[in-house]
């Protein structure tokens, strides 16, 4: 049809701005939307380094002419939809970028059953607003994405396929560092695609294939993300992997933990339903060769709840979670029916080592509980216990508020704050009262606590005690930037800004650990002494 | 030889949250708190009134002041990384240093007497002068440490010696004149928090989570003596006019004086547990040695036998 080269670079504008518009609807099955069949993308191989050599044909080439059996064949959609969606919407470079509508997302958010309540199909647009901001101000330059596009609209293209193989042998000894390194060769890989105005293709290697007839050759099973790809639905396919690379880079980086349900959270528009991150995320793994622990992602749930209560689950099961020294998995919301609570009127959250930020099961299986009353009809009191530094103050304030990002978005909020929650320690008075190493008497914040007189005191000639540690450099910057934010978006006087500062100045923080052993009775005093302050 | 003091007035409610800097002049108590403004309490006046607010000073709260020894110029530091100038004759700001880069950004500050010159050490151990009689200020001297995040400065009285302490005990005396560093003090292991040099320019007073006050001879580098009795970390150290006494505050609320000759405490100061970050000499009107010390609160003491009791 068109051997004009400026058509072609309308059909490939128009590609890959459908990675961000999501022009057609998105169907909740993942492999079905993104079109992933083992059949097409099968490889037999004797040895590794033949896998270099990549079949072309899989590959719609865009520097012929755009009719070609090859695409009939592997894309399953008649080029003529392709070609026509190129030409009946030429992308003007003044509609770029276009702002999303919430309309484009409506289908798919209220088809999926994960999403909780109604907040989700009513705001989506905000959603989607957000993550094409966060993702065009991340840290990685090819995401400018309106320069790039302007410089592919204009100039001629230079047909260069650019392969980056992943194929590790299972290792899970791998540090998350070599994880980074690997995300970051795609990453730049995919610069200089996008300078050269070449085509990228990821091969990841997945499991073995087991064939039925015996046969020498190892086969393996094989995805490929190809960018710019042949359609839209490439092109969306990529955006995804690129996503997730990018949120598994932030997890490691910063430290977090996700569960694949956070991830798809993080991006609900663009990866469209749960099964697409899971199919991913289990695509990296398996291709990196890595446990998906290395890629700072759990399966599910990791918060623990132990107490007088009883889930029910939409299965039928029930758990009963009153086992002494035993904490039980927090189920997802989804499949959680009601949750029965016996002779309990206190909940106590508890950050613990290793766990770091709590993922979105733990927040509304709280949330859940903030609004259920005990068999004596009273509501549950709501308190927090966290590590005296800016992550565990971040911590509880992810509890209390749900995170600013989702508020931010005006999504989830309700669903999983806890708003009752109260901040009962590691507080600063306890570290002058535990760590200064002076005979310090009762000290409290005036809330009615008796004096604690009869404790063991640190000697001074061991400063610091176990649990008390310098600020990093990381801390005072992550401190200074969640007063940043709390100015910013609540106007300062949040509650525990004044504990950031302190930190700040005084330049220690303390781990739940410094309470040592004494860890019980300081529960029993500062919860005892809250009741009172409760009831006066 | 103990000395005798009474509260002269508290100002409980001077900020909504801890205070963490002060600074004083012959007229005012210049406070920094969690808050964004820095308040100017009247010095010489006995109800010491609040006389004037530093607006929008730093958005995320002011951890240091230092004022001029003319008490003409005071310089603050707050949370968010930048240094401002203010002019105390006309009560107005007077120019900025923009928090330069995150690995830079200035934490510790002190001024020369005239108010020309400032001194700043960063979160990475650089110590620098800047020359603040015009802007831009000009960068005079930026002398490199061990990396390490500095928790105070000081300036000589005539401004030819530096002085800073970091988070690790390490301690550096710098000559200004040739550039170079005179003495690299180690041997105190914790952080120092406080550093000041005499009046005469002959000594040099450190404090810190050390508990001890460490005395040292700055021509030497020798630690000449210690002052001990703190039982906690001690966050800042002063001197009177004269010389002759040195005020330190600390962690469990404790206010100790000390005298040069006799070598001992010749008072503690302080009935509740919180934390005093500051502690100060005011400048000496009459014979007593009067101070203000910041903390939860601003209390201003008054010697008790001193023909300045009025």
């Amino acid at each position: 049809m068109s051997s004009n080269p400026e058509d072609q670079y309308d059909l490939e504008l128009s590609h890959v701005i459908d990675l961000y518009q999501n022009q057609s609807p998105i169907k909740d099955d993942g492999s079905e939307y993104f079109g992933w069949s083992d059949e097409d993308t099968v490889t037999a191989t004797e040895d590794t380094s033949s896998i270099a050599q990549i079949d072309e044909s899989q590959f719609l080439d865009l520097t012929t002419p755009i009719v070609s059996p090859i695409t009939n064949e592997v894309n399953g959609i008649t080029p003529t939809d392709v070609l026509n969606d190129g030409i009946t919407r030429p992308i003007q470079l003044s509609d770029f970028p276009k702002p999303p509508t919430s309309r484009r997302y409506a289908s798919t958010t209220q088809n999926i059953p994960e999403i909780p309540h109604t907040a989700a199909s009513t705001t989506p647009s905000i959603s989607t607003d957000v993550d094409v901001t966060t993702t065009v101000d991340g840290e990685i330059p090819e995401l400018d994405l309106a320069g790039r596009l302007h410089k592919i609209f204009l100039e001629n293209r230079v047909e260069e396929t650019v392969t980056v193989i992943w194929a590790g042998s299972d290792n899970s000894t791998r540090p998350s560092a070599w994880v980074l390194q690997k995300i970051d060769e795609v990453f730049a890989a995919w610069l200089d695609v996008i300078d050269s105005k070449g085509k990228l293709v990821v091969k990841l290697r997945g499991g073995e294939r087991r064939m039925l007839r015996a046969s020498r050759s190892q086969q393996w099973v094989w995805r490929n993300m190809v960018y710019p790809g042949p359609c839209a639905r490439d092109n969306r396919r990529f955006g995804a992997f690129v996503r997730l690379l990018e949120l598994v880079r932030e997890a490691i980086e910063s430290d977090k933990i996700y569960t694949k349900r956070d991830i798809y959270y993080k991006d609900v528009a663009l990866f469209g339903s749960q099964q697409t991150v899971d199919s991913l995320v289990d695509d990296v793994s398996s291709a990196l060769g890595v446990p998906r622990r290395s890629l700072h992602i759990t399966a599910a749930a990791k918060g623990l709840v132990c107490g007088d209560l009883s889930i029910f689950k939409t299965d039928g099961s029930i758990i009963d979670c009153n086992i002494e020294g035993e904490g039980v998995l927090i189920p997802s919301s989804a499949d959680i029916e009601k949750v029965e609570i016996r002779d309990t009127d206190t909940v106590l959250i508890i950050e613990k080592e290793g766990k770091g930020y709590p993922d979105i099961a733990t927040r509304e299986f709280s949330h859940y509980l903030y609004l259920t009353k005990n068999h004596t009809e009273q509501y549950l009191d709501f308190y927090c216990l966290v590590d005296y530094d800016p992550h565990g103050l971040d911590i509880y304030t992810m509890y209390k508020n749900g995170s600013l990002m989702s508020r931010a978005a005006g999504m989830f909020y309700e669903q999983m704050a806890v708003p009752g929650l109260r901040h009962l320690g590691v507080r600063f008075c306890d570290i002058l009262e535990y760590c200064s190493g002076s005979v310090v008497s009762g000290v409290g914040e005036g809330d009615g606590e008796e004096p604690r007189s009869k404790r063991v005191r640190y000697s001074a000639s061991s400063l610091p005690p176990q649990g008390l540690l310098p600020m990093t450099a990381h801390d005072r910057a992550k401190a200074v930037s969640m007063l940043q934010r709390d100015h910013d978006v609540v106007g300062g006087g949040v509650e525990y800004t004044e504990d950031l500062r302190k930190l700040l100045f005084v330049g220690y923080k303390a781990e739940i650990q410094v309470l040592g052993e004494q860890l019980v009775r300081y529960l029993d005093e500062k919860l005892g002494g809250q009741r009172i302050g409760l009831a006066s | 030889m103990s000395k005798q003091y009474l509260t002269a007035h508290t100002i409980d409610n001077a900020h909504e949250s801890s205070i963490y800097a002060l600074g004083v002049t012959a007229d005012y108590t210049l406070t920094g708190s969690g808050s964004s403004v820095i308040k100017l309490h009247s010095t010489k006046d006995a109800t010491h009134p609040l006389v004037h607010t530093f607006t929008d000073a730093h958005k995320l709260g002011c951890h240091h002041i230092a004022t001029s020894r003319a008490g003409k110029r005071a310089i603050s530091a707050g949370f968010e990384g930048s240094l401002k100038v203010w002019d105390l004759e006309n009560l107005e700001a007077n120019g900025e240093i923009p928090d330069p880069n995150k690995d830079g950004q200035i934490w510790a500050i002190a001024l020369s007497a005239d108010g020309g010159r400032c001194l700043t050490g960063s979160h990475n151990g650089r110590i620098k002068i800047w020359d603040l009689d015009k802007e831009p200020f000009l960068q005079l001297r930026d002398y490199e440490t061990k990396n390490v995040f500095t928790l105070c400065v000081d300036l000589s009285v005539d401004g030819k010696l530096a002085a800073s302490g970091h988070e690790n005990g390490g301690v550096y005396i710098f000559n200004n004149e040739t550039g170079r560093m005179l003495h690299s003090l180690t041997g105190l292991m914790k952080p120092v928090r406080g550093i000041a040099f005499s009046p005469s320019g002959k000594l040099l007073a450190v404090c810190g989570d050390f508990q001890v006050i460490a005395i040292y001879d700055v021509q030497s580098g020798e630690q000449v003596f210690n002052f001990t009795g703190h039982t906690s970390w001690v966050f800042s150290v002063g001197w009177s006019e004269t010389g002759q006494f040195l005020v330190t505050s600390s962690f469990d609320g404790k206010t100790k004086i000390w005298s040069m000759d006799s070598r001992t405490c010749v008072t503690t100061l302080g009935e509740s547990n919180q934390p005093i970050f500051r502690a100060s000499f005011l400048p000496k009107i009459g014979a007593g040695e009067n101070l203000v010390t910041a903390g939860t609160a601003i209390t201003y003491y008054r010697e008790a036998s001193g023909a300045g009791t009025g």
